[in-house]
């Protein structure tokens, strides 16, 4: 059986040990709250973590899975802890957990070193995944400054506007050649 | 000396799990983004309120007053005095931990303390530890704690991240209410001057200009002049409605967030707009020129000193009643204070809708009514002419305002408007909505822009609830009776749910665009300016087919 496959069998029990490493950098209290994921609305953290770790792994094992998709699910994670306690490595740092929760499942069977360059090619797919989240990352934190800025903006804009402070900048030619 | 590169295996420890330390040996980090900026010195100053300093919450020393404790001791002492709430909310509770998972910032955040039980917990261990046997003698084994420094700064991180929402006490079993234990743990905190600035300063504004922008007479009046302004661009018609008139029927406030702040303005609009339809005899006054009050976050003093003014302009000017706007704090000061502040009213009449005749009875004594009750009657009894067809390209849902809904039962009149005006309507799951509406994130003083991160973490159930409509049923417009949350959720919708996907809107605004006024022009623009067959294209809409506008102009000049 090559990795993929043992991957595939594994997957509910792979990403459930990763949910749980996940929820783990969550204080007790607030861990055994985001373990109960009925129901998406009262415990949104804890369902959208669930749900898409499913779809990252999904994705991370099949062929031809859109980047985008991939993107999206993995923005949906990353944008809450964006805003979470944590600092920029904590906030990405699950990604990581994922390498950890495969080795410890598939123990025994990745003992001999006959799977070893899959794994190590499963393993760099993790690494990309977690660049990628830290991409997400820094657009979420930049997206927060600038949130700051426009709503400055709004409070003042059409008042500084309409008492004539703001001299309109003329439209300007292109310069030649261009 | 020794190499400071980590090895290998030392960078293998990393390790992203919290400490298990007790609740009360964990203390708050002041980060930025997570804490509102402290109150300008002026502020208080302006307002007679104590301890007025330069200080800064990020800063070791707060710069306290020197009898800090006893101020505190007296001002606890005090309360449980006066207010036989607090003493019972100190007392009862059981830690069921049915609050627990309600708060819309420990659902956003994760932090513990932000677990309505622990946030009244922060208080309640040192009301034990100070005053109660048990806590003083066995202090952390009964659950008590001593007033330190660090217990203040602690208060001020935490109380200044609940809005006040109330959602929490709707599932107490005892009926606990949290936001009375944050009223009291800012008064308590404004005993010392730890005030926020995106409180305190607006409170000033208001105690001496009558808003809290601090909108000078001819400046509220000018600022309205330039939505008749627009209104007479994108309608056609000219509004002249009056200001400080003596002898009008109805005195209309509303909170200054209207007045300016963009997507207020446009709610303002239409409030001018329905008035303007059925002929009402009403006036505005720049000096209760504020229907918010930020003292209410404050202490009870303050928003009673603020609160007054919106009844002596109603006995100056003379008028029978007054009509209120959209917001959501004013509506629980008027509806659940404001009586047994500064009432009875006894000058006033109770209201009596002079277009339909309707009596409302239950403002019979605060002798003010809620412009979405006063719309609903209007269109009940067929008083509005309306053309629903008109929002069309809006798919819609209603955000609850914590305060209008848990603080004063208004569920239907804002819903029954809607459906009126819109075509498109469809409601948040039940968890989510009416008495268990979730917060915008940003009330009760929130919505500053330091704080940006506590802002999203608050508004991510609410978001989330948004979010779930907009994928099923394709909804892009965000209905809300509230100034606060007309300037919070564009924020959090554009964080959560992608720039430009939701468009927040007052109600007033939605029922403005549907009006059919007399001697209107095509309605191509909507009260934002925007052209409504673009809006039309981008839902997959057939454009209306309007006259080419200029002849609409020609005709104009010609006439």
């Amino acid at each position: 059986m090559n990795l993929r496959q043992l991957l595939r069998e594994q997957a509910s029990g792979i990403v459930e040990d990763w949910f749980q490493a996940i929820v783990a950098t969550y204080p007790p209290e607030t861990a055994r709250f985001l373990k109960q994921r009925k129901d998406r609305f009262a415990n949104p953290v804890g369902a959208t973590l669930s749900k898409e770790i499913t779809n990252i792994y999904r994705g991370l094992l099949e062929e031809g899975v859109d980047a985008a998709d991939l993107d999206r699910f993995l923005d949906r994670i990353v944008r809450i802890r964006a805003v979470q306690d944590y600092s920029a490595d904590a906030a990405v740092g699950f990604i990581f957990d994922l390498k950890k929760v495969v080795r410890r499942r598939l123990g025994d069977k990745l003992a001999d070193g006959a799977l070893a360059a899959e794994l190590r090619e499963f393993e760099d797919l993790v690494d990309r995944l977690a660049l990628k989240a830290f991409a997400i990352y820094a657009s979420c934190r930049e997206q927060l400054h600038m949130l700051k800025v426009n709503e400055m903006r709004n409070l003042y804009a059409r008042v500084l506007e309409r008492s004539g402070v703001f001299v309109p900048v003329p439209e300007q030619a292109e310069p030649d050649g261009a | 000396m020794a190499d400071p590169t980590p090895k290998p295996e030392e960078l293998a420890q990393v390790d992203h799990k919290p400490g298990f330390e007790d609740w009360m040996d964990t203390k708050p980090e002041f980060r930025p983004g997570m804490y509102l900026h402290a109150v300008k010195k002026e502020s208080l100053e302006g307002v007679g309120a104590p301890n007025p300093r330069d200080w800064n919450p990020t800063d070791h020393d707060w710069k306290l007053p020197a009898d800090w404790k006893g101020i505190v001791r007296e001002g606890i002492k005090e309360r449980l005095r006066r207010f036989r709430t607090f003493k019972l909310f100190m007392d009862i509770c059981v830690r069921c931990g049915a609050c627990a998972d309600k708060c819309h910032f420990f659902i956003g955040s994760g932090d513990p303390k932000n677990m309505p039980v622990l946030r009244a917990e922060l208080l309640r261990s040192v009301y034990r530890g100070e005053f109660k046997t048990a806590g003083k003698i066995l202090g952390k084994l009964a659950g008590g704690r001593k007033l330190t420094e660090e217990v203040i700064k602690e208060w001020f991180y935490y109380y200044f991240q609940c809005t006040e929402c109330r959602r929490c006490s709707v599932y107490c079993p005892y009926g606990i209410d949290t936001a009375e234990i944050t009223i009291m743990a800012r008064e308590l905190l404004n005993l010392l001057g730890c005030q926020v600035d995106w409180i305190g300063t607006p409170v000033n504004n208001c105690f001496h200009t009558g808003n809290h922008l601090g909108l000078k007479p001819h400046t509220y009046k000018e600022n309205i002049e330039y939505l008749l302004d627009d209104i007479e661009e994108y309608v056609g018609i000219r509004i002249e409605p009056t200001f400080n008139r003596k002898g009008a029927e109805i005195l209309f406030i509303t909170p200054s967030g209207d007045v300016f702040a963009d997507p207020g303005i446009f709610t303002l609009m239409g409030y001018l707009m329905i008035f303007e339809h059925i002929g009402l005899d009403y006036t505005w006054s720049t000096y209760a020129s504020e229907g918010g009050n930020f003292g209410f976050f404050t202490s009870h003093e303050m928003m009673k000193r603020l609160n007054a003014k919106m009844y002596a302009e109603a006995k100056r000017l003379g008028v029978k009643w007054i009509l209120g706007g959209e917001c959501g704090h004013m509506w629980r000061v008027v509806h659940q204070y404001m009586d047994t502040m500064n009432g009875p009213a006894d000058f006033l009449e109770t209201p009596v809708n002079p277009i339909t005749g309707t009596v409302f009875e239950h403002a019979a004594s605060t002798k003010m009514v809620h412009i979405s009750e006063f719309t609903a009657d209007l269109i009940r009894h067929g008083k509005l002419k309306l053309d629903p067809s008109r929002n069309d390209h809006l798919i819609v849902t209603f955000h609850d305002s914590c305060n209008t809904s848990r603080g004063m039962g208004l569920l239907e009149e804002p819903r029954y408007v809607i459906k009126n005006v819109c075509n498109n309507f469809y409601d948040m799951p039940p968890q989510t909505i009416r008495e268990n509406t979730f917060c915008c994130g940003s009330g009760a003083g929130l919505n500053a822009g330091e704080n940006m991160e506590m802002r999203m973490r608050g508004g991510l159930p609410r978001a989330n609830a948004v979010k779930y409509v907009h994928e099923r049923y394709g909804v892009n417009t965000l209905a809300c009776v509230c100034a606060i949350d007309r300037a919070a959720l564009p924020t959090s919708m554009d964080y959560w749910l992608g720039p430009g996907t939701i468009r927040v809107t007052g109600v007033s605004e939605l029922v403005a665009n549907a009006l059919i006024m007399e001697g209107e022009k095509p309605r191509r623009y909507n009260l934002r300016g925007e052209d409504v067959n673009e809006l039309r294209e981008e839902v997959g809409l057939p454009p209306i087919d309007f006259p080419p506008e200029e002849d609409e102009e020609a005709e104009g000049e010609a006439s």
